[in-house]
């Protein structure tokens, strides 16, 4: 049976305008808009709203978005070994000693040779071009596929042998050069006492200097004060001494 | 061999990223007229476009498939027009209109259509912009998705989780107010007009 179609159903009229009405609805809709013009006239203009609407294009933008993946994961500083931090400032101390003392490092064939040259090579001074006659030499061997562990146990071997270089290296004091410095220090002491006193003398006579100006300058005004004390009448001279009474006066 | 949007959204849930990319560059546009449709800005349409597919990649993994993927991505879209606007606290805004720049306009047509043409078109571009601006968003919603995204009764139902008969009455008032509002502009006949 065919649903009749009225004009409170109006807003079934989408349904035809977007061809979604089922046959039955469009022949019902159809039979109603034939023979009222209200509707047909809403209809139609429905239809031309519709037209209206295929005006507004958006803006013609370029897009092109991509989901890029990592292709691996970025290193973190978390992941570095908790032992190349002591590392690095164990080889900054030594870069130090080296740039200080004249230590040689040299790398080559999977090795790392640091050459001190604290000890005196006279040897060399003669013989500069003999092979044989060379400092004392610390030699790490480093080799690409090392392990941590070894890497670490290599770098301590070489701190721990450059430590006692260091401190082997370095020349014990002796007598004379004690006394030396123990007159040098006296000297610099007492040349600082002398020092100070002139300093404080210089500063006593300038505060006494500036006292005695002052003490100058007070007598003047006094004297001057008492200049126009004199040159009042006996009136004037009782009212200025009330005056300087009360207000001396403690309170 | 063009893949069909199931077989990459396969493909896409086993972690092959250039199959989501083909689906990024087959739903991209349609998105983004979407998105600036609903709310109007350019650059945050682009936005809009970028983080719906950026979400739907992330979530791959939970797509049942009991929908198109395209209705999917709308759904994205559309969640996060809704909630642009309420972060905005307004309503669309649409470009001002501009002087409009004939030489401009006839370089990037081609020359079947005349200039005068060219301006006509897109002054009532900016006049049904202005136009659809007025509508409540759930009537503007479903207008643009009818109209621009050829969905079905249902599938606008389905997206905007209202009946079917809601729908059409969204799409009956939306229509009517537009009708009003291009009548005041003169671009009607004032008979349609007048109807109520």
């Amino acid at each position: 049976m065919t649903r009749a179609f009225g004009c409170e159903d109006r807003e079934q009229l989408v349904a035809l305008l977007y061809g979604e009405a089922d046959r039955e609805e469009q022949a019902a809709i159809e039979a109603h808009l034939a023979t009222c013009p209200a509707c047909a006239s809403e209809y139609a203009a429905l239809r031309e709203v519709r037209t209206t609407l295929t005006a507004w294009e958006p803006p013609h933008v370029e897009l092109g978005f991509r989901i890029v993946r990592d292709s691996q994961p970025a290193r973190r500083w978390w992941h570095v070994p908790v032992w190349v931090p002591a590392a690095l400032a164990a080889v900054l101390l030594l870069a130090v000693g080296a740039a200080l003392s004249g230590v040689q490092v040299e790398y080559g064939d999977g090795t790392v040779i640091v050459r001190t040259a604290w000890s005196p090579a006279p040897e060399r001074a003669v013989q500069p071009a003999h092979a044989a006659v060379q400092p004392p030499a610390a030699v790490v061997p480093v080799a690409a596929g090392m392990s941590e562990a070894e890497v670490r146990a290599a770098l301590t071997d070489l701190e721990e042998r450059l430590r006692a270089a260091i401190a082997a290296s370095r020349p014990a004091p002796v007598a004379s050069d004690r006394d030396d410095l123990l007159r040098r220090v006296e000297s610099m002491i007492e040349a600082s006492e002398r020092r100070q006193q002139r300093e404080l003398a210089l500063r006593l006579a300038q505060v006494v200097r500036d006292m005695d100006a002052q003490r100058r300058a007070d007598l003047v005004r006094i004297e001057q004060g008492m200049g126009e004390l004199q040159g009042l009448t006996g009136r004037q001279a009782e009212q200025m001494i009330n005056y300087l009474m009360r207000t001396s006066a403690p309170r | 061999m063009t893949r069909t949007d199931e077989e990459l959204v396969a493909l896409s849930m086993g972690g092959d990223v250039e199959s989501f990319n083909q689906l990024v560059v087959r739903w991209e546009r349609p998105i983004y007229a979407l998105a600036y449709r609903v709310i109007g800005r350019e650059e945050e349409a682009r936005d809009v476009v970028q983080e719906t597919f950026l979400r739907a990649f992330r979530s791959i993994g939970n797509f049942r498939g009991q929908a198109k993927f395209s209705s999917w991505v709308y759904r994205i879209a559309l969640n996060l027009c809704r909630d642009w606007m309420r972060r905005e606290r307004r309503t669309p805004l649409m470009p001002a209109p501009e002087g409009v720049d004939v030489i401009e306009l006839a370089a990037e047509q081609g020359p079947v259509e005349s200039v005068e043409d060219l301006v006509a078109r897109r002054d009532m571009s900016r006049l049904v912009a202005e136009a659809m601006k007025k509508l409540p968003e759930e009537q503007r919603t479903a207008i643009i998705l009818k109209e621009y995204h050829g969905m079905t009764f249902q599938e606008i139902a389905d997206l905007q989780g209202v009946p079917l008969s809601t729908v059409k009455t969204r799409l009956y008032q939306g229509l009517n107010v537009l009708r009003r509002h291009l009548a005041a502009e003169g671009r009607f006949d004032p008979a349609h007009s007048k109807m109520s």
